[in-house]
């Protein structure tokens, strides 16, 4: 009964996806309509596409000594108003009688010695048109023209460059990206001024056309590299994105893996790293959150203020982060593993006192784990979805007096609290990889209370082969511990001092490895100067 | 892709139906056994197992204070057959899964080592979760008496009895064996296992039992045949290269038989077999170096003469104490405690062959020679005498 159920539904889903293939696409827009020379049919045609939209402006208007009709077109609250007023009806209906005769009235004529707007375009379509108009720019349209003139006006409302929520350094620049793509790019310029440093923009989404910036430097990206990352872009057939996430989730290598293989970071200087090192990086308009590829499993240890501070408390911090990562995957299954299969290589005194702790529990050590484990991602999830001041009287409420009435209570032992805050807390250090490590403790848990060590042994194993066999846009996901690539283990775990990063990562790109000059390493002068000074 | 979702699932499942968890026991569960006593009993001829068992609600820690006078362990005991079978009784006593590997102690009595340990040790040695590497002792009297015993020191009574071994080892008064140890002696062809003893005795001042650990069991094979004294027990430890970093006491003649401490710093003893006229003769060959912790005597260290007869007298004492070790396991007790059958095999295997099968009656007839070099290293902080 059931196989039969589903068979039929199967069968349902697959004619539901032959219909959906032969269904047309949901139409782009409008078709090509070329520009008239008829004013009046030109705003029709526009008032027509643009109906019922209240923050559109049409101004008509007469300029010149024969009072050449005319009327710009654009949105209001996109669009510098000063500019409009100034520079184009300013301009067109006070200066253009008294300079121009009106056999030179022409839309070349005006282009080049009326507008004084540094980006003007002609154009011949209307749906460019619209687009420059959706865009907040402003098309003028002339009579007797089969041609209009797009002006570059597009100002909107945007937050200003701020302090970065996720990322905060102490030492390093506070700045982080905007949810405007130019902000961005001039973030990141104002940091690399190379004039190999490429921005190359395109339009996704049918509907949202959404502009998405593809940032590296000429010479030290793979071109490969580059021509997949547009590959892959340009293949997105969607008509929405609104956040980078989206991108995110179209062009990964590995969509079903829970590791991340795309990077993503909101403050320039990080940004601005990475594409030094040769990656190739995606800018999204709207939001402040930008992609770098190919990413390695390393970068995940690696934070902006390692590179700033010291090397040798950056090597002992990334260390940490390391053991971190392996604490919040393995502390509860191996604590399970331990107190119900292995009491024998828990140390004496120390099983004493977890055998106290734990006398009266009333559940079994995995479930006493599995309710901590949950309770804490509850609470988690309350304390970042509540107001803000809301947000600390839950995690006080949940985090201190539920735990500490609980273990009062009898209901768990204080070593499971301490396991499950462990691991909770070491679970944020390292934040790329919080996916993962917030689902991995699950399964593993499991596993360790089915098969004890054997479980989590095999689970170690599942889950570095799978890392092992990840790529990221060509890249080794694992490299450079594997392929063991000795000339990148200087910035994997520990970080050498800069005088010592001579070369870029090799699994990213070959091309110009070299970043600085030999013997660089700072040294007093020679004794004989010093003896001179000192003479 | 159906296909191969399916086989995972399947993977799966038959990971968690076919295997399952079958040795999984939450830790309430456990009867954590802390020591173990092996009786015989006379009457029934039946042995007698007892456990101290910990009781965890007993136990101080941060967050349960309190917990009375009372030691924190459970005394139960069975009478059967064989160790399995008491064991299933006191399964039912305890409602827990006993479990053996944090056991520290295993005391056998008296009575029970005289007729083998062999018997009572298969167990042990046998099951997966054993107590391989707890320390065996041998009690003067009943182990239910060892194990009944309490500590007005320790709230667990096997800690103190583990630390009061331990303790002894430091100051190389007598040796113990663990229970792998001791098999793989009983297992060899020569050479017999020992083992401190251990007994309970009432401290004459202050009224209180208290327990001691003070003589060597020798066995042989797997019988315990005698005691060693605490003299005696030192030169073994002599013998065996075991003595480590003792204490050595001995007297200056020139100066009233005046104490002198030496503190051990290292020592090593070598067995070097020799063969002379188709005889075997032993050299046992004792190399040491110590401090002097403290001098009672009106002695000025201050000169090589000096030093040079302390060393020689230090010498003699451990040479002494060597030979009574060798005359009492050789003449009175006739056990090869020291291994010297094994040195005999590994440097003339084909001799051995020959003495190998009369090695029981060969041993106590063999010559020892014994060469004693010991040397002081420091005199402490004074030269001359206060």
């Amino acid at each position: 009964m059931i196989l039969q159920k589903l068979i039929k539904k199967i069968k349902f889903q697959k004619m539901m996806k032959d219909k959906k293939n032969s269904e047309p696409k949901d139409e782009k827009g409008p078709q090509s309509i070329s520009i008239s020379k008829n004013l009046q049919d030109n705003l029709h045609h526009i008032q027509n596409i643009l109906s019922s939209n209240a923050d559109l402006i049409i101004r008509k208007f007469t300029f010149g000594k024969n009072k050449t009709e005319a009327f710009i077109i654009n949105i209001d609250g996109m669009s510098a108003a000063t500019a409009i007023n100034e520079n184009i009806l300013g301009a067109l209906m006070r200066d253009v009688g008294k300079s121009f005769d009106d056999k030179e009235l022409s839309i070349d004529s005006i282009k080049d010695g009326a507008l004084n707007m540094n980006d003007v375009s002609k154009i011949s379509y209307m749906e460019e048109a619209i687009e420059s108009i959706l865009n907040g720019d402003t098309v003028l349209f002339l009579d007797e023209e089969n041609m209009a003139l797009q002006i570059g006006t597009s100002a909107w409302e945007h937050r200003n460059v701020e302090q970065s929520a996720s990322e905060r350094v102490v030492r390093g620049s506070h700045e982080a990206f905007t949810e405007s793509i130019r902000v961005n790019t001039s973030l990141i310029r104002r940091r690399i001024k190379d004039p190999n440093l490429k921005i190359e923009q395109m339009k996704i989404g049918w509907r949202t056309r959404t502009t998405i910036g593809i940032i590296y430097i000429h010479n030290l990206a793979n071109d490969k590299i580059v021509e997949e990352v547009k590959r892959r872009l340009k293949s997105i057939d969607t008509d929405a994105i609104l956040e980078s996430g989206y991108i995110e989730e179209f062009i990964e290598d590995a969509p079903l893996s829970i590791f991340p293989t795309i990077g993503n970071t909101e403050v320039p200087d990080k940004f601005s790293a990475k594409i030094l090192e040769g990656r190739v990086g995606i800018l999204v308009d709207g939001t402040p959150t930008a992609l770098t590829v190919p990413f390695l499993f390393v970068e995940c240890f690696q934070t902006a203020e390692d590179y700033y501070s010291g090397s040798f408390l950056s090597s002992q911090s990334r260390l940490l982060r390391f053991l971190a990562l392996h604490v919040s995957v393995f502390l509860p299954g191996i604590y399970v593993a331990l107190t119900t299969f292995h009491p024998n290589i828990i140390p004496k005194p120390l099983l004493l006192t977890i055998l106290t702790t734990r006398e009266n529990i009333p559940f079994p050590a995995l479930v006493e784990a599995f309710l901590l484990m949950i309770m804490f991602e509850l609470i988690r999830e309350a304390g970042i979805r509540m107001p803000l001041a809301v947000g600390q009287a839950v995690s006080i409420v949940g985090a201190l007096i539920l735990g500490d009435v609980a273990v009062n209570a009898g209901v768990v032992s204080p070593f499971m609290i301490i396991v499950v805050a462990l691991t909770a807390i070491m679970g944020f250090l390292i934040l790329p990889l919080t996916d993962p490590v917030t689902l991995l403790k699950f399964p593993i848990l499991i596993l360790a209370s089915t098969f004890g060590l054997f479980g989590i042994i095999w689970s170690y194993i599942f889950i570095v082969i799978h890392l092992v066999s990840l790529r990221s846009f060509g890249a080794p996901y694992m490299s450079p511990l594997m392929p063991l690539t000795l000339k990148d283990l200087k910035d994997a775990l520990i970080r050498v001092p800069w005088w010592l990063m001579k070369t870029r990562p090799q699994a990213i790109s070959w091309r110009n490895s070299l970043r600085e000059k030999e013997d660089l390493k700072p040294e007093p002068p020679s004794k004989k100067t010093v003896g001179d000074n000192k003479s | 892709m159906i296909k191969r979702m399916a086989f995972i699932l399947l993977l799966i499942m038959s990971f968690i139906v076919v295997t399952g968890c079958w040795d999984r026991v939450e830790l309430n569960d456990r009867a954590f056994i802390i020591a173990t006593g092996i009786d015989k009993d006379q009457e029934s001829g039946k042995m007698v197992t007892t456990l101290q068992v910990i009781v965890p609600e007993k136990i101080d820690t941060a967050t349960k204070k309190g917990g009375g006078e009372n030691a924190a362990v459970q005394i139960v005991s069975a009478k059967g057959s064989t160790v399995y079978e008491t064991l299933q009784y006191i399964k039912f006593e305890l409602m827990k899964k006993p479990y053996f590997q944090h056991n520290r102690i295993l005391v056998i009595g008296e009575q029970a080592a005289k007729e083998g340990v062999t018997p009572y040790l298969n167990f042990f040695m046998r099951t997966r979760e054993g107590p391989e590497r707890s320390i065996i002792l041998v009690s003067k009297g009943n182990a239910s008496e060892i194990l009944r015993w309490q500590s007005d020191v320790k709230k667990i009574p096997a800690d103190y009895i583990e630390g009061l071994v331990h303790g002894e080892d430091i100051f190389s008064m007598t040796s113990t064996e663990n229970i792998h140890e001791f098999m793989v002696k009983i297992s060899g062809n020569t050479t017999s296992p020992y083992t401190s003893g251990i007994e309970i005795r009432k401290n004459e001042e202050s009224g209180k039992e208290e327990a001691k650990v003070t003589e060597t069991a020798a066995f042989k094979k797997d019988k315990l045949v005698g005691w060693l004294n605490l003299e005696e027990s030192k030169g073994m430890q002599w013998i065996n290269n075991e003595f480590g970093t003792g204490i050595i006491e001995t007297g200056y003649p020139e100066m009233n038989n005046e104490n002198i401490i030496l503190k051990m710093i290292k020592s090593r003893t070598e067995l070097k077999p020799k063969l002379k006229d188709g005889k075997m003769i032993m050299t046992i060959e004792v190399k040491g170096e110590g401090n002097i912790e403290e001098l009672k005597g009106n002695v000025a260290l201050n000169s090589q003469k000096v030093i040079g007869n302390l060393e020689k007298n230090i010498s003699t004492e451990v040479k002494n104490e060597i030979e009574n070790c060798l005359k009492q396991a050789q003449k009175t007790l006739k056990t090869d405690i020291f291994g010297f059958g094994e040195a005999i095999h590994s440097k003339y295997p084909k001799e051995w062959e020959k003495i190998e099968g009369h090695w029981d009656d060969y041993f106590p007839g063999m010559d020892v020679e014994v060469n004693v070099k010991i040397k002081i290293r420091n005199t402490g902080m004074l030269i001359e005498p206060i």
